[in-house]
């Protein structure tokens, strides 16, 4: 039997700094630990080699992707989350990795001039490369893909749910598509080749030179254009606004289908005069004819305590955009609406009848105003 | 359980008042002095009943304007066709107060020919036939006079709220559609069941097989508290659908299942509610050829002519004349993380 020896002072502190050493060491230690594991899932889901980025000395690359030109060393994983550095190889752990695929009516994206009343399948990967606090997609858009997958998509898989499912469009969207653009551009090219429409939601914070190469596969996009304010872009999104304006003339010169999303988020982006600046800006540098939308913001992630924004606010902005002399300017979560419906801007019928997301009723076949003849922007056959 | 169980009775309480009672009791101010005469002689409970009913439907009313948004315009002229039907109302009382009275007379004295058994003499039996005639015409006539009031209240809408109206269901808390629609751009479309399904998926097949009809008599147990008892026919239907749904789940792919699963999981909740829902499709049945025999308000006109919906229109016009106004946040003091 041991005899029972009473422990030094000196012994008792230094038994308690090891104890202390350990509970600190153990987060890195476990997080590490993660990291190495992770490691080894992603090698198992055969990540592919990412385009747009460059080869820095050391193992270390230089993201081209987007206007942020992130620099990552070995280990890195990407400020979007769509990629890493692997050895010095930078790769997508996008590709193949959706972590949603409905069925959704078009509308939802929002789309009012693109094959109204049909609906497409919608795809959504992990990751984003914006930071919203009001994001409503956040527990898959702030995740790495490869963490959030539910299961190996191929183009193939896509290809064969369109066939299945009877949709005539693929529209990438709930996160950020242009931080995939290796996924999106197999999938759009091979589906295009079966006259597959695909279309894109984005933030557009993205570089010219990919958003260039996206557009030769997507017929039309959706342009979420938070705010006309670099300050609301800075905090509230975590980027700025100068290459979301950029990339929207990108698109516009590229001769795509584009629609403008502006959610309007009480007291941060609700200033009348910045959205009259706004649709000032979208009139002279994207024409009359582009389609803009302002939307309902809805308590979410890190704007929980804010109220819905009041109905009110939508309207008097959708007003502003008509007055500015845009010609269609639509209201989104807020249903029943008459921003909802397509006015014809010649004859001011509504030519489109909806509620929400759903037609009502159609009178626009292949875009013509069936009252008077007049000829509306978009896809429609 | 309990919160259920008062709102599904507030429910039939009040579909049952305003499928029978609200044109009729509208027409017939004798009806109405009877009821404010009785309730002196009611009992506390009774009255309690009463008050919870006003405030469900008036509760009911509030959802249904909140999800309609409404113009100011369209507000202003909805209480205007309003006040003309309680006018209306009020004309059609006074006429009716009139009749009324010679339609006891009638009744009253073919009451007494029929208590003696000895025949009815045939000015008696005419004269009550005339006058059940005239008070039915008094009735339809103020029917009719609403329904072309309505038709004109039903031009100032737009389609989409029609829409809501037709399909709006009285209720304490409003539905997921009105308080929290789906969103453009939201990938979270919570499916009801998709989570049960999901689940059902992850199961090992030998315990699937034991605790399959566990699962099924739970379900069926959630149905009951909506429905009340079903019937063992029901019962035997029901729990054959919904092991099929659970089995083609299973056996669904991972991708399969992506695709497929939210239309599941609608057959599994929806159809159930289909069947649980019977006697409220029965109501609605019996509402529409209620609606069709006696030409009386559609859905439009029996929320938006209530005559309770007025103060609540008129707070609203004054809320939208004094919009609370939100004031700027400082920008710098939101960090993205």
């Amino acid at each position: 039997m041991k005899p029972n020896i009473p422990i030094s002072r000196r012994e008792f502190f230094k038994q308690l700094g090891k104890i202390g050493f350990g509970i600190a060491t153990l987060p890195p230690a476990v997080v590490s630990l993660l990291e190495f594991h992770q490691s080894i899932r992603a090698e198992d889901k055969k990540f592919i080699e990412a385009l747009y980025y460059e080869k820095l000395g050391g193992g270390k690359i230089k993201c081209t992707l987007c206007p942020n030109f992130h620099i990552y060393k070995p280990g890195d994983v990407s400020f979007c989350f769509n990629r890493l550095n692997q050895n010095g190889i930078w790769v997508s752990s996008a590709y193949n990795n959706p972590c949603t695929i409905n069925i959704d009516p078009i509308e939802k994206g929002p789309f009012n001039h693109f094959l109204p009343g049909t609906n497409a399948l919608s795809i959504g990967v992990g990751g984003c490369n914006l930071r919203c606090l009001y994001c409503q997609n956040w527990q898959v858009a702030m995740q790495k893909p490869e963490r959030v997958a539910i299961c190996n998509f191929t183009k193939d898989d896509c290809a064969d749910a369109l066939l299945k499912k009877e949709c005539r469009t693929i529209c990438y969207t709930y996160t950020e598509p242009a931080m995939y653009p290796e996924y999106l551009k197999e999938v759009a090219g091979f589906t295009r080749k079966k006259g597959v429409y695909n279309v894109v939601c984005t933030a557009g914070f993205v570089n010219p030179e990919p958003l260039k190469d996206i557009c030769k596969v997507i017929d039309a996009f959706a342009v979420t254009l938070k705010a006309f304010n670099d300050k609301f872009y800075q905090k509230i999104c975590g980027q700025t606004l100068g290459p979301v304006l950029k990339s929207l003339e990108v698109i516009k010169n590229q001769k795509k289908h584009l629609e403008i999303i502006n959610l309007i988020v009480p007291s941060y982006n609700d200033d009348l005069e910045i959205i009259k600046q706004m649709c000032q800006w979208v009139k002279k540098t994207l024409g009359q004819d582009v389609v803009l939308h302002f939307g309902r913001f809805y308590p979410e992630y890190k704007l929980k305590s804010l109220p819905p924004t009041p109905a009110k606010t939508i309207e008097l902005a959708r007003q502003i955009g008509l007055d500015t002399g845009l010609k269609y300017v639509y209201t989104f979560n807020l249903a029943p609406h008459e921003g909802n419906y397509t006015f014809c801007p010649s004859c001011k019928e509504p030519v489109i009848k909806r509620l929400g997301f759903k037609v009502l009723e159609n009178n626009l076949p292949e875009g013509i105003c069936k009252f008077c003849g007049y000829k509306i922007p978009g896809v429609w056959k | 359980m309990r919160k259920i169980l008062l709102i599904s009775g507030c429910v039939s309480v009040l579909l049952i008042s305003l499928v029978f009672s609200y044109a009729g009791e509208q027409c017939c101010p004798e009806k109405k002095e009877a009821n404010e005469a009785s309730i002196k002689h009611k009992k506390p409970f009774a009255i309690i009943e009463d008050k919870i009913e006003e405030l469900f439907e008036e509760i009911t009313l509030l959802n249904l304007i909140n999800g309609l948004n409404l113009t100011e315009e369209q507000i202003k002229q909805i209480i205007q066709y309003n006040n003309e039907v309680q006018l209306l109302r009020e004309q059609i009382e006074e006429v009716n107060n009139k009749t009324i009275q010679k339609v006891i007379d009638a009744f009253s004295k073919l009451k007494s020919a029929l208590e003696k058994n000895e025949g009815i003499p045939k000015d008696i039996e005419r004269y009550a036939a005339m006058m059940d005639q005239e008070n039915k015409e008094i009735k339809e006539g103020m029917m009719n006079s609403v329904a072309a009031i309505e038709k004109e209240l039903t031009t100032i809408l737009l389609e989409g709220q029609i829409e809501v109206i037709n399909t709006f269901e009285p209720c304490l808390i409003p539905p997921k559609n009105l308080k929290d629609p789906v969103r453009a751009g939201q990938a979270q479309d919570s499916e009801q069941g998709l989570n049960l399904l999901r689940r059902v998926r992850k199961i090992p097949q030998e315990i699937f097989d034991q605790d399959k009809y566990e699962i099924v008599e739970r379900h069926l147990e959630m149905v009951q508290k909506h429905t009340g008892k079903l019937t063992n026919e029901e019962r035997k239907t029901e729990a054959e659908r919904l092991l099929k749904v659970m089995e083609q789940a299973r056996a669904m792919s991972d991708k399969e299942f992506e695709l497929n699963g939210p239309d599941l999981a609608r057959q599994f909740m929806t159809e159930s509610k289909k069947t649980c829902k019977k006697d409220k499709e029965l109501r609605e049945e019996l509402e529409r050829i209620h609606q069709t025999r006696r030409g009386g308000p559609t859905r439009i006109g029996r929320y938006l002519l209530n005559p309770r919906i007025l103060p609540i229109l008129g707070k609203r016009l004054e809320m939208m004349k004094n919009p609370k106004t939100s004031e700027p946040k400082d920008l710098d003091k939101a960090q993205p993380k």
